[in-house]
């Protein structure tokens, strides 16, 4: 199989799907946000769940299914759509198998979440209905691995919890705990080391200070991991892809003051730009209140500018235009743009892939030599493009 | 100077070029000849670390530039890309081409033109971006896909050989072999198939004979022996050679250029094409005062064999890779000589086998070699062993006695020749599709399951025969497999498969392990799912008015059933297309019923398998004995039945097939207790509202297959049939006109029977109608 990393337009949200070169071609979805529209035939908007399923495997009794899904926070453009696509509960409780494979929930073998973001979240905001199933669904893995002593928990009941929650509730779970700092290969019980190594960056430990433990809250705290994907059986060091979830301005000073020593934990050929091109990550200012006069955290910028030679930022977003709304941001873009470009790399928006008017999937091949962008194809691009002008009146004298 | 005008057609490709997004710069066309030649510089995708360099790892630039040459005929033939000639050729998918000249990508499985015509240059680009994008990342093959095998573009040399084979006997020290060849030569065209055994070829080394054709075309045929060579193995293991290199050979040295990079000693392998030549002047037949020993060129085909790290693309994991030459000295006064020679790659073609008939139809990874027995090669049987054995099944016994007669024409895959026999008709059609162990019994097939001797039955159905497939039609046939005590005992399933409704329906039974559920199980549960399927009632019935017809099936040896080939050919395919997936996926653990059914005057088939479990058997002693066959469906209905009301009796009426020859009955369906039916601890009254005309309708809607039989009620404290049931037992048998009718009583510990049959004085007709009238006065 040949690795890739693919990220589905969604609008400002999250949702990006990573395959490996392994034989099986193991996949780790990262977020999702499948709308409504998303999912109605008679809309426009790109139907994203059919993208998804496209891609991924089915098991031996035809279900489609990930490896694992990391869910980065529990905003509802990191979660939405949990609920309708896919199977929540015991893996005995699937009831789709007589049904369409188009209407079969997926099945997700390992979960990956961080009880001390959802924590956070909470305390900030009232968490949407995805959010609650997947965190009861969550809290029941951690319950099946107690039970079990963590000892042949079998697929669809796995769980690795990124990030010590705190008071010591998650120090009886070492097994299936990943704590801030550590590498882990094994995804869903099983070592991909060689196609798949990730250390964890981010939920950073709940501070001493309540004060400025919120503010990481509000900061939208995020698991952020940096995952080295393998190009092949040879080449383990294909793609550095860092995910970070809506991470703000306050973690990122907080982490380049962490790394800075240390910059190959922040090292990058492929970043997705936290919180869809959001200018709060790069800065503590009001992009629509104070413009060009905000100022740059530089901490911020320099912990999300450690990019290799060549390097791709993808944010995902609605296309980005130069106005006043935040996210996605103009300036943000610009940042980043200046950040590729340094490297002598290349900005991506989802939102405008192949153009705005007709988004589809954007993947990026995992080669011995970095991430590679798709090829640039003209067939069909032409009669879609020529399609899209049904959508504003044509007036004939 | 006049300025020449570009054809439309050239500008018009010109306009799209410059369009395409990748297209970074279109040169002027250069003119030659009649050609269009184009330069167009595109921007490759690099891998991101590869941009600072400008070039990828292994050396795709940024910028490459492709020469494109538009034929003069162009737009009906598509252009034809070209790389620059110092681009790396470790890939795969580059056509062969001469060392040093532009190198030639192979970007589409098919053909470009095709391709062109399809997507039009667009197409050619963004298969050509596609191409150059992969090389980049290094990713134009996925080895778990499989090795490429050495491009060869389509040429009219071809080596015809079994690869599997000959993969199998390749020397491990390096030994260069001579394989007997057979070849023929018209026009440009030359084929050459490879010998399994010498005495094919006479002993002669290099043969040739001129023909002509009865058109006065001429040919060439002779005999040749083809070189075969292969690296020496090494440590117990054959050298594996997993580098990309595109065929540049064009003559002799670079022939022997490439064998020593596939590890084959290239002295060596001269100095064995040398004594060859050698000998077959040496041997050769005098020729008078020529020096030349035969009427036309002297050919030497050549096989470079390579291993390779994973198994060929379209093979069945065979990692081992022909690259096959023609060497060919052409006719001269001289002795020949193979400094003379000019070398031309040459195509490879699968001889036929099962092997490559199971490939082409995608069933490569299955044992083609599962045992079949095919019981009848009437029309249907043709047809559907005709489909099993295009798609490689071809381990098969055919079994039948009949002859073929001139209305067979009309309906039967086959068409007669020489032969007469149908089961040798076919047996030779399978040796003529590749199938050599295709056997024949022209035995009457009733004998044979009756046959006193055994031996006779296991020499023909073979214990290790995996399905025994009955498409006779024939219920003398289906009688006799009921009642075979050979089939009883074989390990294989047995299956039947049949028309009914002039072709509208399409039926296949397969029995369950053990014979549990039986063809006459599964044929009682068909005429149930006539119940409650209107469509296929209506194709099992067909324009029949008469039922009794239509349990006949459709038997094509007669000539008066009316049908045509192509509506037993969309059964025959149905039929065929079951028992391929059972031979691919394995078959199913339990009985199982597969229904076609093509409602009016429809063209299609809609198809429905359904699962039947095996039934309960229940032998009753008394009048002879008979055996109650419970279906699995009505075992669970009255299961449920009893639980719904607990302590209280409950029960119903059976509906059912009496087969009086094997003195059978089928119990194939129920019909619910009537609302004025009463249910207590120790009684159970059947009521008798409505159930008259609905054991009527049950009895239209099975087209007339099932009927009532009896009643069944529960015993939940358990014990035998009391006095008064076998009172009511009586009193209903008395209303059968001998038929038996049977009480079936449900107790914790299983299901018991008793059957009466009653003098055969009363009136046919009144049989059900009176029978149900007597049910309200059932009581227990």
């Amino acid at each position: 199989m040949t690795a890739s990393v693919t990220f589905f337009p969604v609008d400002c949200g999250d949702m990006t799907l990573v395959q490996l070169a392994d034989q099986g071609g193991t996949t780790v979805l990262v977020d999702i946000n499948i709308r409504q529209d998303a999912d109605d035939a008679e809309e426009d908007t790109r139907d994203v769940a059919k993208d998804l399923r496209d891609r991924l495997k089915r098991d031996s009794k035809g279900r489609p299914y990930v490896d694992a899904f990391l869910l980065s926070h529990p905003d509802s453009d990191h979660v939405r759509g949990l609920e309708r696509h896919f199977h929540l509960g015991s893996p005995s409780e699937y009831a789709d198998d007589g049904k369409d494979d188009a209407d079969k929930k997926i099945v997700i073998r390992e979960i990956w979440s961080s009880p001390l973001v959802y924590r956070r979240a909470s305390k900030n905001h009232a968490l949407g209905s995805d959010a609650k199933a997947f965190n009861k669904e969550a809290k029941r893995r951690v319950q099946v691995n107690r039970e079990k002593q963590f000892a042949g928990v079998q697929d669809g009941d796995r769980i690795l919890v990124m990030g010590e929650d705190e008071n010591g509730k998650t120090d009886d779970l070492s097994p299936i705990l990943i704590k801030v700092g550590q590498k882990f290969s094994a995804v869903n019980s099983v070592n991909k080391a060689g196609y798949f190594t990730a250390t964890l960056i981010a939920p950073l430990e709940k501070l001493q200070d309540q004060a400025e433990d919120e503010k990481l809250g509000k900061n939208h705290s995020s698991v952020i991991l940096n995952m080295m994907l393998g190009a092949d059986a040879k080449t383990p060091d294909g793609c550095k892809f860092l995910t970070a979830g809506d991470a703000e301005v306050l973690i990122w000073e907080l982490l380049w003051d962490r790394h800075k020593d240390q910059k190959v934990n922040l090292e990058y050929d492929l970043l997705q730009a936290p919180h869809h091109c959001s200018w709060h990550t790069l800065s503590w200012d009001s992009w629509s209140k104070m413009g060009e006069k905000a100022k740059v955290s530089e901490a911020a910028r320099n912990a999300l500018a450690v990019a290799r030679s060549g390097a791709i930022i993808v944010a995902s977003s609605a296309a980005i235009k130069d106005d006043d709304k935040d996210p996605p941001c103009i300036r943000a873009k610009r940042e980043y743009e200046a950040i590729a470009k340094n490297a002598g790399g290349a900005f991506y928006c989802t939102g405008e892939y192949p153009n705005e008017k007709g988004q589809e999937p954007l993947r990026f091949n995992v080669t011995s030599e970095g991430p590679q962008p798709p090829s640039k194809k003209e067939v069909g691009q032409k009669a879609a493009a020529v399609i899209t002008a049904a959508r504003t009146p044509m007036p004939h004298g | 100077m006049a300025v020449k005008v570009l054809p439309q057609a050239i500008q018009d490709a010109i306009y799209t070029l410059v369009h395409h997004q990748a297209v970074v710069g279109v040169g002027e066309p250069e003119i030659q000849g009649v050609w269009h030649l184009i330069d167009v510089d595109v921007a490759v995708q690099l891998p991101s670390r590869a941009i600072a360099n400008g070039v990828s790892a292994n050396g795709v630039r940024a910028i490459e530039t492709l020469h494109l040459q538009f034929p003069p005929d162009y737009p009906l033939r598509g252009p034809a890309p070209f790389l620059r000639p110092d681009f790396p050729t470790h890939f795969p998918h580059i056509n062969p081409h001469k060392s040093g000249q532009r190198v030639p990508p192979c970007i589409f499985e098919g053909s470009l033109h095709e391709l062109f015509h399809r997507f039009g240059i667009d197409g050619v680009m963004d298969q050509l971006l596609d191409w150059l994008n992969k090389a980049a990342a290094g990713q134009l093959i996925d080895l778990n896909q499989g090795w490429e095998p050495t491009r060869r573009v389509g040429n009219d040399i071809t080596f015809s050989f079994d690869a599997d084979a000959l993969a199998a006997s390749l020397p491990h020290d390096g030994a260069i072999a001579l394989v007997p060849t057979w070849y023929g030569e018209m026009g440009e065209s030359r084929y050459f198939t490879l010998l399994r055994g010498l005495d094919q070829c006479p002993d002669l080394l290099f043969t040739q004979n001129h023909m002509q054709t009865k058109g006065g075309v001429a040919w060439v045929e002779g005999c040749a022996r083809a070189v075969l060579a292969v690296s020496p193995w090494t440590d117990s293991r054959p050298t594996i050679f997993d580098t990309y290199k595109p065929d540049t050979v064009t003559d002799l040295e670079s022939l022997l250029v490439r064998a020593e990079e596939l590890g084959i000693n290239a002295t060596e392998l001269r100095a064995k094409l040398d004594s060859h030549v050698y000998q077959c002047i040496f041997r050769a037949p005098p020729s008078g005062t020529n020096a030349w020993p035969w009427p036309g060129d002297f050919f030497v085909p050549m096989l470079l064999a390579v291993h390779r790290p994973a198994p060929l693309i379209g093979t069945n994991g065979r990692a081992v890779e022909f690259v096959p030459y023609l060497i060919r000295i052409p006719r001269g006064v001289a002795k020949p000589d193979l400094a003379n020679s000019q070398v031309m790659s040459a195509m490879h073609s699968h001889v036929l086998s099962p092997m490559l008939l199971a490939r082409t139809s995608g069933y490569g990874g299955t044992d083609i070699n599962q045992r079949l027995v095919f019981l009848g090669c009437g029309s249907l049987g043709s047809k559907v062993s005709m489909h099993l054995g295009r798609a490689g099944f071809g381990n098969c016994t055919f079994v039948d006695n009949d002859i073929f007669q001139p209305h067979n024409t009309a309906r039967h895959a086959l068409f007669k020749l020489s032969q007469f026999d149908k089961a040798v008709m076919m047996q030779e059609a399978f040796q003529h599709i590749g199938h050599p162990q295709a056997r024949a019994v022209s035995t009457n097939i009733l004998t044979l399951l009756a046959e006193k001797k055994p031996e006779e039955f296991e020499k023909h159905f073979p214990a290790e025969a995996k399905l025994l497939l009955d498409t006779t039609a024939s219920l003398q046939v289906a009688a006799a497999a009921i009642s075979s005590p050979h089939l009883d005992k074989h390990a294989g399933r047995f299956a039947r498969g049949l028309l009914y409704g002039q072709g509208r329906a399409a039926v296949l039974l397969l029995e369950g392990p053990n014979r549990a559920p039986r063809c006459d199980d599964l044929t009682a549960q068909l005429f149930s799912l006539c119940r409650t399927e209107p469509e296929i009632r209506d194709a099992i019935a067909g324009s029949r008015s008469d039922p009794t017809q239509v349990f006949v099936g459709d038997n094509c040896r007669s000539l008066t059933m009316q049908m045509s080939d192509s509506t037993v050919s969309r059964s025959a395919s149905i039929i065929a297309m079951q028992v391929e997936r059972w031979l691919v996926g394995g078959f199913p653990g339990t009985g199982w019923l597969t229904v076609g059914a093509a409602s009016g005057n429809e063209m299609g088939m809609s198809c429905r398998g359904l699962k039947v479990e095996a039934p309960v058997v229940i032998s009753v002693a008394g009048d002879g004995g008979w055996s109650i066959r419970v279906a699995a469906a009505v075992a669970d209905a009255i299961q449920r039945d009893v639980q719904k009301w607990g302590a209280l009796e409950t029960g119903g009426a059976l509906l059912g097939h009496i087969d009086l020859n094997s003195r059978t009955i089928l119990v194939a369906d129920l019909v619910d207790a009537p609302p004025d039916s009463t249910r207590e601890q120790a009684k159970f009254i059947l009521g008798k509202d409505g159930l008259e005309q609905v054991l009527r309708q049950a009895n239209l809607d099975s087209i007339g297959y099932l009927h009532f039989v009896g009643t069944w009620h529960s015993h939940p404290l358990g014990g035998s049939h009391s006095n008064l049931d076998r009172k009511t037992l009586e009193r209903l048998a008395s209303y059968g006109e001998g038929l038996p009718i049977l009480s079936l009583v449900w107790t914790p510990t299983g299901l018991i029977c008793a059957v009466e049959r009653a003098d055969q004085t009363k009136n046919a007709g009144a049989y059900l109608a009176s029978a149900a009238q007597l049910l309200g006065e059932i009581v227990d």
